[in-house]
């Protein structure tokens, strides 16, 4: 590319200025991808061009900007959630300061809650929170569109983004495996739908809050209402499914013939017409990701909304509001009627939850020094 | 062969009475002559008055004229032509010996048709440096169009990246931005940035252009300069402005102050994240752009296309491209520069120098590389020397010179000035430059004092010449021009700057010689009074001034 202000050669002048390191994917893929700490979160392939998921995982299928000819961008390195700190700018930005409990963070109230919407009800795997929120949203015109995942009949699972109320229970119902929702919310931002609801596990909660420090802070009409799953971890499919379909075929049950998947009373369960297959937490041991060993968000501490099944009855949803905004969004759901509420929430056992998930990592720790 | 009767017309600076006496009766003999006259100093006001009234009076329908110039400017006889509608047709002469051949030769041929020749009243100023600017405005004010092409997004060339100009010490941007805002705001200049010449055809006076500007990804007409389109871009580039000094967005300006202050998109080398274009308030993103092609219809062009600094490396023995504090003389102006990569702070590794050494004639003088002297180079080491003075109170600052040449207005008075702020004149070209520890090494041989001396130095500036563009081998293709020895374009002899052997084509500024920025002005003006005076000849300007 021709210049008239320096000669037509590349110059090997000197750089003034500290303008930091310089890193690109393949600094992400040596120090998180490849060391197999990657959540398959989809944040680095959100809004760069030459990154796409395969799957759930990153993968070039362009040119980086750097072999284009550009001397610095490292914006999939700077906003991947498994690599960054930072909580505290996004905890000082985002969330209330009001009331901070150790080991679920910030919040603002607890709810113990219940769609009224029948066929929200009906579909959902507890209490419907996250399919009436992302509802209400959308009807109300608050988001442009919810930023979900779907599943197969073979239960893989994939992003959905969806602009019609009716369209959110496509979403209904907790699937393990993982679904890249952060590049469909980078593709739903940049087809022109600004503000979204957006739904996924801490670690994907994270990579949006890391998009929205480091990437989209000066774009003040990009506005996401950021739902937070409970999580102790997820699976990836082909490990997911390799080692469940013995065990589903031991009782006679392919993969197609399950309606309901749920990790509750301490156990894993696979719902069917035909019976249930359950299994101990202990025995999904060997399929946990590398990436989820060392994660101890259990609640989901960076979101506006965290939503999960542990701390309420069944069929309830517990759903924990960690600023003014999203607070008043769940008091105007209940004043109009949306949800019932229950008024007990079981702090315990969210609290044992949050403590066996940061254990995990101290147990890691030491082990062996990793 | 001819119907009317010519008349051959000897000047004595072609042939003398004698020599007229002699030849004359061979030349009535020749087919076609009716008469063979002398005169005076043909060529001159009183000559051409003579002429003139001999046509009218004797009905002169066709004239032979006879001179010893090699080669007359085509308009010499030009008022001739308009007075009585003969054209003359000059016969060069060296001697007499083939005189009466080439009579006939010049009787038998077709004689040319008396057309006026169309002159469109407009021109194409190539290249928006301050040569192309002064050009374009001169032009414009004189009533004609012009066309300013300029390359790059933003007009002003080089010296827009200058801190201070030589001798008086004007801020160059407060001295050139007047002028570049008054580029687009005058009503007979049409500016295209962003876009190149790729085709000249015709001739003076109906020239065929094709222009092609690049894409820049934003609409020219809906940007407003705002920035916010630079300001959530994630990807950076080195900023050429700034000598790769420092770094721009893939969204950017060259600089604050560029005229137009439209954004460019790099959307070649960036991530195509789509937030420049979701942020941008006016809309005027347009991922889609294409190049547009302008077919523009001139009477003259002014090249105005400027220069490029040598290349520092194809002197290894200073260490350019190895050393970090080894800078050029442009990489120091951005530097010095307020608006530049460091706020104008003279720093190499984030501290100020302690000992600073300029190097002249680099690439200049040089048998190996540029024969010629680059005429500013000295100028502008002083000055940099006496910048570096002002923000740097105790450093030590040493010029290694040759000759100083201080030809110009106030120039000799700048150096002396700059001499009693202690900055130490050494002469004699150094030989290397190494480094010892964490100092450079600047090893040369005092000439004056006849002793070799290592002299220690944390910043070292090159000042490197002016050389012609890198592409001006092909401008100069695409414009039907030559280039002289060195490269640069070539007038048509040394005593005119301006003229190319191309009628019609004129040059200004650096892209003819290294000139300084007093001389690029004036020659612009130049140029422009050339161009303007070609267009005069214009139907629409004849029509108003004859009017």
């Amino acid at each position: 590319m021709s210049c008239s202000w320096i000669n037509s050669w590349e110059g090997t002048s000197m750089l003034i200025g500290d303008y930091g390191e310089i890193k690109s994917f393949e600094d992400l893929k040596a120090e998180i991808i490849d060391q197999d700490l990657c959540a398959g979160c989809g944040t680095c392939a959100a809004f760069c061009e030459a990154i796409e998921m395969e799957g759930d995982r990153p993968k070039l299928v362009g040119d980086c900007a750097l072999v284009r000819g550009a001397l610095k961008c490292g914006t999939c390195y700077e906003i991947c959630p498994k690599r960054t700190n930072g909580d505290a700018t996004i905890i000082e930005k985002f969330l209330s300061k009001e009331k901070t409990d150790e080991l679920f963070g910030n919040y603002v109230g607890i709810y113990a809650l219940r769609s009224t919407n029948a066929e929200i009800a009906e579909k959902a795997q507890d209490g419907g929170a996250v399919s009436a929120i992302i509802h209400y949203l959308l009807s109300t015109g608050t988001v442009d569109c919810g930023v979900i995942s779907q599943r197969d009949e073979e239960w893989r699972a994939f992003p959905l983004v969806v602009t019609a109320p009716d369209d959110v229970t496509k979403g209904s119902g907790t699937r393990y495996a993982i679904s890249p929702n952060v590049e469909a919310l980078g593709d739903a931002i940049r087809d022109g739908m600004l503000r979204v609801a957006f739904v996924g596990t801490p670690c994907q909660v994270k990579g949006v809050r890391n998009l929205q420090t480091k990437l989209l802070e000066k774009i003040e009409k990009i506005d996401i209402v950021n739902i937070g799953l409970f999580c102790t971890e997820n699976f990836r499919y082909d490990s997911f499914i390799e080692y469940m379909r013995p065990r589903l075929e031991e009782k006679g049950l392919k993969i197609t013939d399950v309606t309901k998947t749920e990790i509750t009373k301490g156990k894993f369960f696979f719902r069917s017409p035909k019976g249930d297959v359950t299994l101990k937490i202990s025995e999904l041991e060997p399929i946990i990701p590398n990436n989820c060993r060392n994660c101890i968000d259990f609640a989901a501490e960076l979101a506006d909304i965290s939503v999960g099944s542990v701390g309420s009855p069944d069929g309830w949803s517990t759903v924990i509001t960690r600023n003014e905004r999203s607070d008043e969004i769940i008091k105007r759901m209940i004043e109009e009627g949306l949800f019932e509420v229950q008024e007990e929430v079981n702090l315990k056992i969210i609290h044992t939850l949050c403590s066996k998930k940061r254990e995990r990592l101290k147990a890691k720790e030491t082990e062996g020094g990793e | 062969m001819s119907e009317e009767e010519t008349v051959v017309y000897s000047c004595y600076c072609a042939l003398s009475e004698d020599e007229i006496k002699e030849v004359g009766g061979e030349l009535k003999e020749v087919d076609g002559v009716k008469d063979v006259l002398d005169g005076y100093d043909l060529c001159s006001a009183s000559g051409q008055e003579d002429l003139i009234k001999e046509i009218k009076e004797k009905g002169i329908k066709r004239l032979l004229l006879l001179c010893s110039a090699s080669k007359l400017p085509d308009l010499t006889f030009d008022r001739v032509l308009r007075e009585t509608g003969v054209d003359p047709i000059i016969i060069p002469l060296k001697g007499k010996e083939d005189l009466v051949e080439r009579v006939k030769e010049a009787i038998s041929s077709t004689p040319s048709p008396k057309t006026t020749r169309k002159v469109v009243p407009a021109a194409l100023v190539i290249g928006g440096g301050i040569a192309g600017i002064q050009a374009s405005l001169d032009i414009a004010d004189a009533g004609f169009k012009v066309y300013l092409v300029e390359r790059e997004p933003s007009i002003g060339g080089h010296m827009a990246q200058l801190d201070k100009t030589f001798p008086t010490l004007d801020c160059s941007a407060c001295i050139l931005t007047p002028k570049m805002v008054d580029v687009p705001r005058n009503e007979n200049i049409e500016l295209i940035t962003y876009a190149e010449v790729t085709k000249v055809e015709g001739e003076a006076g109906d020239f065929h252009v094709t222009v092609v500007k690049k894409p820049r990804y934003v609409d020219e007409n809906k940007c407003t300069g705002c920035g916010v389109c630079a300001e959530v871009c994630p990807v950076y580039f080195k900023s050429e402005f700034n000598m790769e000094l420092g770094v721009r967005k893939a969204a950017f300006v060259p600089f604050p102050q560029a005229v137009p202050l439209k954004y460019t998109l790099s959307r070649d080398a960036c991530m195509r994240c789509g937030l420049c274009k979701i942020a941008c308030e006016a809309g005027a993103i347009d991922y889609d752009q294409k190049e547009t092609v302008y077919e523009l219809n001139v009477g003259c062009i002014v090249v105005a296309t400027g220069y490029d600094q040598f290349d520092a490396r194809l002197k290894p023995e200073y260490g350019y491209g190895k050393y970090d504090n080894v800078i050029t003389g442009l990489e120091f102006e951005r530097m010095v520069s307020p608006s530049g990569p460091t706020g104008g702070k003279v720093l190499i590794n984030g501290k100020p120098p302690t000992k600073v050494v300029f190097i002249q004639c680099v690439g200049s003088r040089d048998k190996n590389h540029n024969p010629y002297c680059s005429r500013v180079c000295c100028m502008y080491a002083a000055k940099q020397a006496h910048l570096i003075r002002e923000k740097v109170h105790d450093a030590e600052i040493t010029i290694c010179y040759m000759d100083v040449r201080a030809f110009g207005k106030g120039y000799e008075e700048f150096y002396e000035r700059v001499q009693r702020e202690r900055v130490l004149y050494v002469r004699g070209n150094p030989s290397e430059i190494y480094k010892r520890g964490d100092m450079l090494v600047v090893r040369g041989e005092d000439t004056l004092t006849g002793e070799a001396y290592e002299r220690e130095a944390d910043l070292v500036v090159l000042a490197t010449g002016i050389t012609p563009r890198a592409d001006s081998k092909a401008v100069a293709e695409l414009l039907g021009l030559d280039l002289d020895e060195n490269g640069f374009f070539r007038e048509i002899d040394p005593q005119h700057a301006i003229d190319t052997p191309r009628e019609g084509v004129f040059l200004a500024g650096c892209c003819q010689s290294p000139k300084d920025i007093p001389d690029t002005v004036a020659q612009a003006s130049g140029a422009a009074a050339k161009a303007a005076i070609f267009l005069s000849r214009s139907k629409k300007a004849e029509e108003e001034v004859l009017a």
